[in-house]
């Protein structure tokens, strides 16, 4: 991939809810990188703060420290008029395609919207642009004229999917856009956006809770866990050679299609701890199977081990690092 | 890893049935709400045309019951209460009308408003507690006593009191909306503040306000009978439910025809207006109407 400005360049970002003496770390430090036209996956369990996270990325909410640059511009502390004409680059689509959609709008004055907004073409080349869209998504122009609440959610989501098109962002934030669906539509909408992200070269970052679906879309994982970054590293790496124990566990959670390629999996217990008092040391220590004394002292900062990987752990590389836990990623 | 075939048109095509295949056929109670509430305003709009003679007095016939010469009786002062009625109506819905379109659009901005902005909110709802702190009443009396009386003064009077308690609904109708996903989705799609209260907020609001505005139109008329009944609402050359009742209730024992008669047609009107409220939000929200097959 040629060396171009980065879509996306989060800057050791914080968000904390409630009161400054004792707050809610919902994001405490991430940072994250994402070129032209790559796909990157931020994966960790509910809570962890991904989705703050993405929403601080949209500046939806404002991040209580960090940086934040989109296509090469610090859009940290706009605001008003200058916010709006950024937020153009960057889309979301939503996690509930029932909630994401006005219930008063039909499916034609959703999509056009954000044309509308950003006087995009002259007024009757929009409809044209709508129309276009939906095909684009799936949808024959029929659909144009319904009201969310007679579609399917499949069908919603792709109308969420083409609002978000509209704009031809130069990147796609994509949170948690299939968990509410059904799973013989989840395939559907990730090819869907797995072709739009190819064909149209848009950058992505794809929110999730499950790593297995993420290993069919992403360039790139990010492992989250109760605000901070376990691991970062390539697709094929993190899944082939985890390093975190906390990723290998998620990677164990994965169901398998037939109980002949069950393996032994190191399953986690118990819910994460809060965020508003996360334990001392490393984050993930009380459920780690590998904890020493030293992870329950130190907070293990996020270092490269090569090859674009990037661990927060004391023990790693692990010994048995090369597993055959990715093998059963198909 | 290999990716599916593409998922191009022809996967979800599956067009859903043109909507509205099937219109609900209005209920019972609907048809009836309507066939009240058309003949009163249609009485008056009619009636002040025809009715001329509704103020002279005629002592050889005081306090008459109900018969072929008058069909609802006479008052004290010998005066037709059909008549009287009859063109009474026509203020009746009048201060009925103004005071629930009234009171809906200041409480729809001010709850815009509060509901929106966090600043404006603690000052403009703290206002408002202090206004229903007062009793409504109480307060209409005061603000008859320093405008005087007549129509309109009555109108303002009744829509004062009632601004803070739609002003109330608008809001939390908005707190409970700004949060939702779709609300977010307009804001990172660019649209200005000022579109997303009026093409995403309001539109979701109609059903409760269009409930609350009947409920409003119903309590503003009564309280316009309660105002009279109290000495302090329209003057006797002005007719209405509420003044023909306040005489009738002095001779309530010799005559109950005269609190009667506009007594009935009050409450049969108000009943007709609570009955529409209810089907039309019925109607006006997506969701129901989803279940119900509209």
């Amino acid at each position: 991939m040629p060396e171009a400005v980065a879509v996306l360049e989060v800057e050791d970002v914080v968000r904390h809810y409630g009161p400054p003496r004792r707050p809610v770390r919902a994001v405490d430090g991430i940072s994250l990188t994402i070129r032209p036209g790559e796909t990157v996956a931020l994966v960790g369990e509910s809570g962890c703060g991904k989705s703050t996270l993405a929403r601080v990325i949209l500046r939806l909410e404002p991040p209580t420290h960090g940086r934040i640059r989109l296509d090469g511009e610090d859009i940290t502390e706009l605001s008003g008029a200058a916010l709006r004409d950024r937020r153009r680059l960057a889309q979301m689509v939503f996690q509930d395609p029932y909630a994401s959609l006005d219930p008063r709008m039909t499916v034609e004055a959703i999509v056009r919207e954000p044309l509308d907004n950003y006087r995009v073409g002259a007024p009757e080349e929009r409809r044209i642009c709508v129309a276009a869209l939906l095909r684009r998504v799936g949808l024959v122009e029929e659909f144009a004229e319904r009201f969310p609440h007679e579609l399917s959610g499949g069908q919603r989501q792709r109308v969420g999917i083409a609002r978000a098109l509209a704009l031809q962002p130069k990147i796609i934030i994509a949170d948690e856009p299939v968990s509410a669906l059904d799973v013989s539509i989840r395939a559907q909408v990730i090819n869907l956006l797995m072709d739009i992200q190819r064909e149209l070269g848009v950058a992505m970052l794809f929110v999730s809770h499950d790593i297995g679906v993420v290993a069919h879309l992403s360039h790139r994982i990010c492992v989250m866990y109760l605000g901070r970054m376990m691991e970062t590293g390539p697709t094929e790496t993190i899944i082939r050679r985890p390093q975190h124990p906390y990723t290998r566990a998620l990677l164990d959670a994965i169901p398998v299609s037939h109980p002949s390629l069950r393996r032994p999996r190191r399953l986690l217990e118990g819910t994460p701890p809060s965020p508003s008092n996360p334990p001392q040391g490393c984050r993930f220590h009380p459920r780690c199977g590998f904890a020493q004394a030293c992870c329950r002292s130190a907070m293990p900062e996020l270092r490269s081990l090569g090859g674009g990987t990037s661990v927060a752990c004391h023990l790693a590389p692990l010994a048995d690092a090369s597993s055959t836990q990715g093998d059963h990623v198909q | 890893m290999a990716p599916a075939p593409a998922s191009g048109p022809g996967l979800a095509t599956t067009v859903p049935a043109p909507r509205r295949v099937a219109f609900r056929r209005p209920g019972a109670a609907v048809i009836a709400g309507v066939a009240v509430l058309g003949t009163l305003v249609v009485i008056a709009v009619v009636a002040p045309l025809l009715i001329h003679d509704y103020v002279s007095i005629n002592t050889g016939a005081r306090l008459l019951p109900p018969g072929s010469e008058h069909w609802f009786g006479t008052d004290h002062l010998g005066r037709d209460i059909f008549d009287r009625t009859m063109v009474g109506s026509r203020n009746s819905l009048v201060v009925g009308a103004c005071v629930a379109l009234a009171t809906t659009l200041l409480g729809v901005l001010f709850g815009l408003v509060a509901g929106y902005f966090r600043v404006v909110d603690s000052v403009l709802m703290r206002a408002m507690d202090g206004m229903m702190a007062i009793p409504g009443v109480l307060l209409a009396i005061a603000l008859v006593s320093l405008l005087g009386g007549g129509l309109w003064t009555v109108i303002v009077a009744i829509t004062v009191p009632e601004v803070p308690r739609t002003a109330r609904l608008v809001r939390s109708v908005v707190l409970t909306l700004r949060e939702l996903p779709f609300v977010t989705a307009a804001i990172s799609v660019g649209t200005s503040t000022p579109k997303i209260l009026l093409t995403h907020i309001l539109p979701n609001a109609v059903g409760a306000l269009t409930v609350q505005a009947t409920y409003v139109c119903a309590s503003a008329i009564i309280a316009e009978a309660v105002l009279s009944f109290l000495g302090v609402g329209t003057p006797p050359d002005i007719p209405s439910w509420g003044n023909v009742m306040a005489v009738g209730r002095q001779y309530f024992q010799l005559a109950p025809w005269i609190i009667g008669f506009p007594g009935v047609l009050l409450s049969v009107l108000v009943l007709a207006i609570n009955t529409l409220g209810d089907s039309l939000r019925d109607r006006l929200d997506p969701h129901l109407a989803r279940r119900s097959g509209l």
